[in-house]
């Protein structure tokens, strides 16, 4: 909870009076607050937005929660709020929206803001856990599909599959390494993992995952690679090459069920290439989320 | 002989007056001198480091020295204490922390505050430059200033000093 606690820090003192009225419980439910320009602050709390205080948050409110957040150095951030968020301490997140300034095809500034959203980080340790042995057979680690829709919990259990095989728990462990490509499995701040990945992963993070992929192969001597959502047929070039020198692959991909495999393209390539033995399938059934192991090969 | 030793008190005054005068405009230049340099230095570091801040100014207080060394020691303290203050309200109270800095010399550097991390490396770095050159062209018109005025300061010092004296005598 004191982590959690922890994004007060990265707040202007007159919104932070507000949640510090905040018990426990609330504190428990609580997973966004929204700063929107000229409303009330709201808050997310179990799937529902509602309204914090009558207290309406001015440009001021926004640009220093935003400065706070970067620590007064926005030079240092601006690749990540390129992509529309900001990581903190704690793996929190907060996203940025307003008026986007181009130069030269890219993003050069969001400014001004008009609204934010900082997303609270909880980890779920136990989340899938009980699906490493089976993706272990012997004991050791073999490559492994997560297919799953958005929001279903993808990156969770992909996160805690890396932490198992990293600490060797339920099987013989194994060095990781990681491409993060968007900061959302470890989460680094200042070169440390906010979120669980284990004592043996190597992250990679910002990189373009294909570029990452065979990075990490030459440098880091990785006995798993992982990677977060194959989206381009590039990733899955690099997936092979990286299969083809003897390494393990985890990785995610968009999908409901083992016929989406077939039914993508980019995916019928992945699939016959024969680079993964399993596939996970995660389905959400009355709330709660069901992990499903199959073979591919 | 009291109005001998008067006389004496009353031209040391006045030529300490006018040597005085002239070493507080030579003061300013060498301030302006050292400010100037750490610019460049910020220049420098944000060009090939661009670290957050607070590590920023650490690192320059200890490379550089005298006014520059103060300023940058001013705002390395202020941004580690943290709170809510903004980078601009740190940078312009360091600003203020420097002793003898000219006007607009002042007004220059404060405007860098709104600067400061705030943009992109590069805009940073042209605002630091143009703010340097500022400086730079302030401290050139000091310096002429100085070897007019100095000499007058330092030439009224002694010359009315002697008047005094002989008056007094």
């Amino acid at each position: 909870m004191d982590r959690i606690k922890g994004v007060l820090e990265f707040l202007p003192w007159r919104i932070r009076g507000e949640l510090e009225r905040f018990d426990e419980d609330q504190w428990e439910q609580l997973q966004e607050l929204r700063f929107r320009l000229g409303q009330p602050l709201t808050a997310l709390c179990r799937g529902e937005e509602r309204v914090v205080s009558d207290y309406v948050l001015a440009a001021q409110d926004l640009s220093q929660t935003l400065e706070l957040a970067a620590r007064g150095s926005f030079h240092t951030v601006l690749p990540q709020l390129r992509q529309g968020f900001l990581t903190l301490p704690g793996g929190h997140r907060l996203g940025v929206c307003g008026t986007v300034r181009m130069r030269e095809g890219s993003i050069h500034a969001i400014d001004p803001i008009s609204s934010l959203n900082l997303r609270l980080a909880r980890s779920v340790p136990e989340a899938g856990q009980e699906i490493v042995p089976r993706i272990c057979p012997e004991g050791v680690f073999r490559s492994t599909l997560i297919l799953a829709p958005p929001g279903a919990g993808k990156t969770t259990l992909l996160r805690n599959i890396i932490k198992g095989l990293s600490d060797g728990e339920l099987c013989h462990f194994r060095r990781i390494g990681l491409v993060d490509e968007r900061g959302e499995v470890a989460a680094l701040w200042n070169g440390v993992p906010q979120l669980a990945i284990g004592t043996r992963t190597d992250v990679l993070e910002g990189c373009p995952k294909a570029q990452g992929l065979l990075l990490l192969l030459r440098g880091m001597n990785p006995q798993v690679l992982a990677v977060d959502e194959i989206t381009a047929p590039e990733d899955v070039a690099a997936m092979q090459t990286a299969f083809g020198c003897g390494v393990e692959l985890l990785a995610t991909a968009h999908g409901r069920e083992r016929e989406d495999l077939e039914r993508r393209r980019l995916y019928r390539e992945l699939v016959a290439a024969e680079i993964f033995q399993f596939l996970v399938t995660i389905r959400l059934e009355g709330g709660q989320r069901r992990y499903e192991v199959e073979a591919l090969r | 002989m009291i109005r001998l030793i008067g006389s004496i008190l009353l031209a040391g005054g006045a030529a300490f007056w006018g040597f005085y005068a002239a070493a507080q405009l030579r003061r300013r230049i060498h301030i302006l001198d050292e400010i100037a340099s750490g610019l460049r230095l910020l220049e420098q570091e944000l060009e090939w480091s661009a670290p957050e801040l607070c590590t920023l100014a650490g690192r320059l207080q200890r490379q550089s020295r005298g006014s520059a060394k103060i300023l940058f020691a001013a705002f390395e303290t202020r941004l580690m204490q943290g709170g809510q203050a903004s980078v601009c309200r740190c940078w312009e109270e360091s600003v203020e922390s420097v002793r003898d800095v000219p006007r607009e010399a002042r007004w220059c550097l404060n405007s860098l505050g709104d600067v400061l991390g705030r943009f992109d490396v590069q805009e940073q770095r042209a605002s630091v430059k143009s703010v340097r050159q500022r400086l730079e062209r302030l401290r050139q018109e000091l310096e002429q200033q100085y070897r007019v005025q100095g000499r007058t300061c330092q030439t009224i010092g002694l010359s009315g000093g002697a008047f005094l004296v002989i008056l007094l005598l």
